[in-house]
């Protein structure tokens, strides 16, 4: 029994040795996640982060005693469910730092090119950041980092609608020794080959996603763009390799409804065609019913799952996956600005929220101010609990929020799969390090 | 004697961890685990009480004799100061 990642420090001495109490009937932890692989078995617990591999001529039996102290094994009637709340509560405790803010979400603008029939923005009343409010932002930041680097997301609307804000922001941190580094999500209509130079040297941009919701007609049609442009299409395409060439990496979302399940299938061919295992860029699937739910669903969850499973595969084929990072030990405790103390975002008013959907309402302060609504603060921090979460191997790893729009309509099951598939590939990646370094 | 600033009692499963958050967190780096009593001393502590006064509350809530609830208070105060976890 090798164990190849050891369990959180933090969590392990909160959990400590298991101690039961004598006749105690055990079962297996519903945190356990049993995985075959070409040596054996794979155990990993989602609340101690542990990862152990047991080799295919040994039995469970031999380290009973072994796994029930590393808390794989549980007596029958444990709460499990508590106490990994409790343990999570206690981790974001523990883990508050100082008051130092180290990442910001910018909003320059709400207003967008674009006129997608999706949108989570849509009756937003557009607003846009004035060049005051983008000076006072940079100075914000600033005061409130503690000389901690920062990192800054580009959001809207569509950011790039207002060039000229993210220009006096991005000057600003420049001009008072911000060490900073952003990413921005965007439709890319506006990504010229110039903005490319400009946000790579003057925006300290890293990262870009944009969305594609099918190849040129579809693509077109969804996002309507206000813009007079021959072909909005092959204009973001040509935006992305200016990116990708100037060493910017590129996220390609493809968002998937029953309406354009098929044509993304042909989408895939034409990226992949065009950028092959091109460096830096990787293609995701996001299921629009997952947080929308006015799109044009599938029949069942099970039909969404296996087209978006078959997409996938496709992307990998073309080696243009997303690689999820490396699986760590370590519990994360927030899972979200809302719940990160050290995280904002700055609307283009100047007004401080915790969530960047901004039809989550709620705002709880402002850069021209001190004052913070703690009430506010503390209410985008509460756990949403449902009643799937009592099965879930994934609940101390999930942290999922109750004002979270994602989850207005409960946990969906295309949300757990899709998590679950993650958190196996993270093992199975780590397995095959760890076999890599013994061979 | 007084348990220092920046200390979070809560239980945990079938007892009780304290554990350091905000700046404390930055000097002390352990999790203090305790059983019921030990929850209950610490509590006591937190309020300003001296042991004498921690005993005689343990007496009122505990079914032990003096002796035993004296040895407990002084055993974890004991351990609290040499872990730098109290102040007088």
């Amino acid at each position: 029994l090798k164990t190849l990642i050891p369990a959180d420090r933090v969590a392990s001495s909160l959990c400590g040795t298991q101690k039961l109490k004598p006749g105690a009937k055990l079962r297996k932890s519903r945190f356990c996640v049993i995985l075959s692989c070409e040596d054996g078995t794979l155990l990993y617990h989602t609340l101690t982060g542990e990862l152990r591999l047991l080799m295919k001529d040994e039995n469970l039996e031999q380290y009973h005693q072994e796994l029930t102290d590393a808390w794989f094994f549980v007596p029958e009637n444990w709460d499990e469910v508590r106490f990994a709340r409790q343990i999570r509560s206690i981790l974001a405790a523990v883990s508050m730092q100082g008051k130092e803010k180290t990442s910001f979400v910018i909003l320059p603008t709400t207003d967008c090119n674009a006129r997608c029939y999706y949108c989570f923005e849509r009756g937003v009343t557009p607003v846009t950041m004035t060049p005051e409010t983008a000076r006072e932002t940079a100075k914000y930041i600033a005061q409130n980092c503690g000389g901690k680097p920062v990192s800054v997301h580009w959001f809207g609307g569509e950011p790039l609608f207002n060039k000229t804000a993210i220009d006096i922001i991005s000057a600003g941190l420049t001009e008072y020794g911000v060490d900073f580094h952003s990413r921005m999500t965007s439709n890319a209509f506006y990504l010229d080959e110039d903005t490319v130079r400009k946000a790579k040297n003057n925006w300290h941009l890293e990262q870009v996603q944009i969305t594609l919701d099918g190849t040129e007609k579809i693509y077109n049609r969804v996002k309507a763009y206000q813009d007079v442009d021959k072909n909005p299409y092959q204009r973001v395409l040509q935006n992305v390799k200016f990116a990708l060439d100037a060493g910017i990496r590129v996220i390609l979302r493809l968002n998937m409804d029953a309406s354009n399940a098929d044509d993304l299938f042909n989408l895939v061919d034409e990226i992949g065609g065009r950028f092959h295992n091109h460096v830096g860029l990787s293609v995701i699937v996001v299921l629009l019913k997952e947080f929308a739910g006015k799109i044009h669903c599938f029949t069942s969850d099970q039909e969404a799952i296996t087209r978006s499973d078959y997409l996938q595969k496709k992307i990998s084929n073309y080696g243009l996956s997303y690689e999820e990072p490396m699986l760590s030990g370590r519990l994360a405790v927030n899972k979200c600005n809302a719940d990160n103390d050290a995280a904002e975002v700055i609307l283009p008013d100047g007004k401080i929220a915790k969530c960047e959907h901004i039809n989550c309402s709620g705002t709880v302060g402002s850069i021209f101010s001190s004052e913070r609504d703690e009430n506010e603060i503390r209410s985008w921090k509460e756990p949403a609990h449902f009643s799937e979460c009592g099965e879930c191997a994934l609940l101390p790893r999930c942290g999922v929020l109750k004002r979270c729009e994602w989850v207005e309509n409960g946990c969906s099951m295309t949300m757990r799969y899709k998590s679950m598939r993650i958190l196996e590939k993270q093992i199975y990646r780590a397995y095959q390090a760890e076999s890599t370094k013994r061979r | 004697l007084k348990i220092k600033d920046g200390f979070v009692l809560t239980a945990l499963g079938e007892e009780y961890v304290a554990v350091p958050v905000g700046e404390r967190n930055a000097q002390f780096h352990g999790i203090v685990r305790l059983n019921d009593t030990g929850a209950f001393i610490w509590k006591a502590l937190a309020e300003n009480l001296n042991s004498e006064q921690i005993t005689e509350k343990l007496l009122e809530e505990y079914e032990v004799d003096r002796q035993t609830a004296e040895k407990a208070v002084n055993r974890l105060i004991k351990k609290l100061k040499d872990n730098g976890l109290v102040e007088e």
